[in-house]
């Protein structure tokens, strides 16, 4: 996972692990909960989704939470940086849709 | 049912055997060396891939195999070498971190994870986006260094026929010569498979 570190601009596998670790879940209940809000457009492999986890983890962004009760599946939750992180991802992709808007609805009044 | 193979660094070739296998019904319960070891199980079951991982250190690995599992996959690790000697240290400058230095016992003989999962019809890739580019750095580096010691020998037969040095010993740097050159096109073989996939 190469983020973008000048433009903070997050990948959208990193940004969408953070979105989904606003509640507690696990490697598989991320992989699920991605398919299902994209509608099986966005697909994580194990091995990618992986190095998100292991990205994020060393970035501080999401931190292991307390076991599963007896369930021995390692949980992670977003922490207040990975947080602030993900509001700044919302900022910058909300003005990046202003613009986007502007240009392209602008371009269709001309033809 | 055990069966020996040796795929060395032909990654494909060894994932696509073991989905054949999987297709006819066998399922992988255990890696040796060159051994594979199979069940019987519902034909087409389970599905195989083969992920390169010598750029890793031991821990990486082993935390590696515990999330996979955690998430229903099998996984098993298999050596790229044929070697069976322990205590063993080896330099990998194509390899990241602590991964440059491999041991075994360690991650050593363990350069292959192999993953099983069961078919549900999904397409099973492993990584999706940009791929790890660990095979293609191991395969250039041992394709030059064959490629560079056969050249060495040439270059030794070429020294004593002009020196006119004894026979046996420029038949033995040409042997040598030859036995590297080979070496290397099976790596610049390897290196083209890796390459495209």
């Amino acid at each position: 996972m190469r983020d973008n570190v000048k433009g903070g601009a997050l990948t959208e596998t990193t940004f969408f692990v953070l979105l989904t670790l606003y509640r507690p879940n696990h490697g598989y209940g991320i992989m699920q909960f991605i398919e299902e809000k994209t509608k099986g457009r966005l697909y994580l492999g194990p091995g990618t989704l992986y190095g998100a986890i292991n990205n994020l983890l060393s970035k501080g962004w999401i931190a292991p939470c307390g076991e599963n009760q007896g369930s021995p599946k390692k949980l992670y939750i977003i922490t207040e940086e990975g947080k602030r992180a993900a509001e700044r991802e919302l900022k910058r992709l909300t003005e990046l849709c202003a613009i986007a808007r502007e240009i392209i609805e602008g371009s269709r009044d001309d033809r | 049912m055990k069966v020996l193979r040796y795929y060395g660094c032909f990654l494909n070739a060894q994932e696509k055997w073991l989905n054949r296998m999987a297709e006819k019904g066998y399922r992988l319960v255990r890696t040796g060396t060159l051994l594979h070891e199979f069940e019987a199980c519902a034909p087409s079951e389970y599905e195989y891939r083969i992920e390169f991982i010598a750029d890793k250190d031991a821990s990486y690995i082993g935390d590696y195999r515990r999330f996979l599992e955690e998430m229903g996959y099998r996984t098993f690790t298999k050596n790229i070498n044929l070697n069976f000697s322990l205590g063993k240290v080896r330099l990998r400058p194509w390899a990241k971190g602590s991964a440059k230095v491999a041991t075994n016992p360690g991650n050593y003989n363990q350069e292959l994870l192999i993953i099983e999962r069961r078919k549900d019809g999904k397409p099973f890739k492993m990584h999706t986006g940009e791929d790890a580019e660990a095979l293609v750095r191991y395969c250039k580096t041992k394709m030059n260094r064959y490629l560079s010691y056969s050249l060495m020998f040439a270059l030794g037969v070429l020294f004593s026929i002009i020196m006119e040095t004894s026979v046996s010993s420029s038949i033995f740097a040409g042997v040598l010569s030859i036995i590297f050159f080979v070496q290397g096109v099976i790596f610049a073989f390897a290196l083209h498979h890796a390459d495209s996939k």
